[in-house]
């Protein structure tokens, strides 16, 4: 009984909200019902027992409230097969972890990130990382650190299951360690890739990308061990690498 | 998918292609530069000369009568010490390369690049070479001209790469700065930074890299021990890969007390020509001459220092049991400044610290010193006792070679200075 008044309530609500913001995405839901079947329309109007709703095919139909397992508002949704969808509005968080590296060195990346769906296509973020990579550079080796903190921006090309998105983070990475052999300097960042965020039935939403990772950076390192003395290298690079990496976006 | 969608997508793949680092790194290193001549000529050149001036001195040899002091590469100055108030430069031998030699008696053995030679002093103004055992260390190496590498210049040399030049996979193999392994195989240059003593006629130094022990004569370079035939006709009789970093050779007895820099290595010498490890004490890698008292007893100094060639922070004075080779123990050590060569004349060792002076300790009973006295007055890499007087000591010093007259009292008084 309670269950049933309570969706009878948000169905009235979200007819109200359809008619004063006369957005065609308002008052649009996705059920799903005790059968197994999934229905997207507009409700048209509800009482305690029953709710009619006009189909995305131009039919009406009458539902018992009774039936109803679940109801969302897809004007935040962007609907899918088997009820599995994309949000298209609202925050969000996102936690990643990317491997990779260049032709001879390799990297890690752990991200966590917070950002805003602008509009259905473009999301924006900000976050920051723990990163990991190695330097070579003749036969000295080293392994640098760093903490980029760096904005974020998130631009889909369709609206598929695997929605293809391009994306970059744009930001400055702070180096946060040193050795006995070894200094480093921190400078900016830049990661711009493409990848597919996975549309699912739940708020946890899977993302994996390819990327190139940018990252300036100077500093000393000493090779001790090539010969009877040492080899200092004064470096001043760009670290060039290409990533792989699997994130988690929860709403 | 809109075409401005698919050249987007098409430009990001092009982008997460580029897989390399770029930019420059300034390199900073010790270059080695081969210095090429004619070494035939180097090899038949005569062999004493008027005396020169000491420019750059190396091992010292104290005999009764004569003073041999070395310039590095060059050969050996000759002094005679008959008055040691007075010594006076006679000549020079010319030994092509030379760092290290051994006076045995009337018998000198000098290294010379890459080979051995052996040198009759019986008359010390007319020397006879008696053999030279050519390529011992190495083969020769020849540039198009037909030169052989004979030295290298070191020198400090800064340049900036790409890093991803293949050179610089080049430069960090050691190649410019060691030329392959051939630098390797010679004898190379002393860690003590000025002159220091080889032996006298009386006895054996700290620092040697050759020695002669009952008509043989063992030197060592980095790795390899290469056994001469020393009574004889100074055949080479064997060479032997038996260690590392090695950088000072003692023979007592039927033992060899080698050197190296992180460890004392034991020999059994009971047949000469093939030596058989008794046992090895490691220690912090370090410079490390190695004085055995007795067959029971050595004396090891560990030296190191920034920016020197034995990088580390440890200088100390060890006592070691050495009774049982396979079980060399620790009894003493005590904490130094900067200990090189060492001397114990009477029941007194003298440890030279350089410009930090020199340590005297008390070695009534040779396993337990104590400490008597640092005299920082006396900048000392090495001291040496003379070989029939009690009252006078050498000690190699930065600006010289310095004859003290010891008195009852055990002060120093300088009564000469060969100034380098």
């Amino acid at each position: 009984m309670r269950t049933r008044l309570f969706i009878a309530v948000v169905g009235l609500v979200l007819i109200y909200s359809k008619a004063s913001a006369q957005n065609q995405a308002t008052g649009q839901v996705v059920i799903d019902y005790a059968d197994g079947s999934l229905f997207q329309g507009t409700i048209i109007s509800a009482d305690q027992n029953t709710m009619q709703i006009r189909l995305t095919t131009g039919d009406t139909i009458s539902m018992q409230l009774s039936m109803i397992k679940k109801m969302v508002n897809s004007g935040d949704h962007l609907m899918k097969r088997r009820g599995k969808f994309h949000y298209r509005s609202g925050y969000f968080g996102l936690v990643s972890v990317a491997v990779g590296g260049s032709s001879t060195d390799a990297s890690a990346q752990f991200d966590a990130m917070a950002g805003y769906r602008l509009t259905e296509r473009i999301t924006l973020g900000f976050g920051i990382a723990a990163d990991i990579h190695d330097l070579t550079i003749g036969n000295s080796w080293s392994t640098f650190n760093y903490n980029p903190i760096y904005g974020y921006g998130r631009y889909y090309l369709n609206n598929s299951n695997w929605r293809l998105f391009a994306d970059t983070k744009l930001g400055y990475a702070f180096a946060n360690d040193t050795d006995f052999s070894e200094e480093h300097t921190g400078g900016m960042y830049f990661q711009p890739g493409f990848g597919f965020h996975i549309a699912t039935k739940g708020k946890f939403k899977p993302l994996i990308s390819l990327s190139s990772l940018m990252l300036h950076t100077k500093g000393t390192s000493t090779d001790f061990w090539s010969g009877p003395t040492p080899i200092t290298h004064n470096f001043n690079v760009w670290l060039s690498r290409v990533v792989f990496k699997i994130a988690i976006e929860f709403k | 998918m809109k075409t401005y969608h698919f050249l987007l997508l098409l430009s990001l793949i092009a982008v997460v292609s580029c897989t390399e680092d770029f930019g420059k790194t300034t390199v900073t290193y010790e270059r080695a530069t081969a210095i090429y001549g004619d070494l035939e000529s180097f090899r038949n050149q005569a062999l004493f000369t008027a005396s020169r001036e000491i420019i750059d001195p190396g091992k010292i040899f104290i005999g009764d009568r004569y003073l041999l002091i070395g310039e590095e590469g060059e050969g050996i100055h000759v002094f005679d010490n008959a008055n040691p108030e007075n010594p006076t430069n006679l000549g020079f031998i010319q030994i092509f390369g030379n760092r290290e030699y051994f006076l045995d008696g009337n018998d000198l053995y000098a290294e010379s690049v890459y080979d051995m030679v052996k040198i009759d002093l019986t008359n010390i103004r007319q020397p006879q070479l008696i053999n030279r055992v050519t390529d011992v260390f190495a083969q020769p190496q020849f540039n198009d001209q037909g030169e052989a590498i004979i030295g290298f210049n070191y020198g400090s040399v800064t340049e900036e790469y790409d890093v991803n030049d293949p050179d610089l996979q080049w430069l960090g193999q050691g190649n410019e700065t060691f030329f392959f392994d051939f630098n390797n195989q010679l004898i190379p240059k002393s860690a003590v930074p000025t002159s220091f003593a080889g032996n006298s006629s009386d006895g054996i130094g700290t620092v040697n890299r050759i020695a002669s022990h009952e008509g043989f004569v063992y030197v060592i370079s980095r790795s390899e021990l290469s056994i001469f035939d020393g009574a004889g006709a100074f055949d080479l009789l064997a060479k032997r890969n038996i260690s590392w970093d090695m950088e000072t050779v003692y023979p007592l007895e039927n033992k060899l007390f080698i050197g190296t820099r992180n460890s004392m290595e034991v020999f059994d010498i009971t047949n000469p020509t093939s030596p058989e490890r008794e046992g090895t004490y490691f220690h912090e890698t370090s410079c490390d001459p190695v004085l055995p008292i007795n067959a029971s007893t050595a004396y090891v100094t560990l030296r190191t220092g920034d920016f020197s060639e034995c990088p580390g922070d440890t200088n100390e004075l060890l006592v070691l049991d050495v009774s049982s080779a396979w079980n060399t123990a620790e009894i003493q050590s005590f904490e130094m400044a900067s200990p090189y060569g060492m001397s114990l004349i009477g029941n007194r060792l003298y440890v030279g610290e350089g410009a930090n002076g020199l340590a005297i300790f008390d070695a009534s009973d040779n396993r337990n010193l104590s400490l008597i006295e640092r005299d920082r007055a006396v900048e000392a890499y090495d001291i040496i006792p003379h070989p029939s007087r009690a009252d006078i000591i050498f000690i190699a010093g930065p600006t010289g070679f310095s004859q003290y007259r010891i008195d009852e009292a055990e002060e120093f008084f300088l009564i000469s200075n060969v100034a380098f």
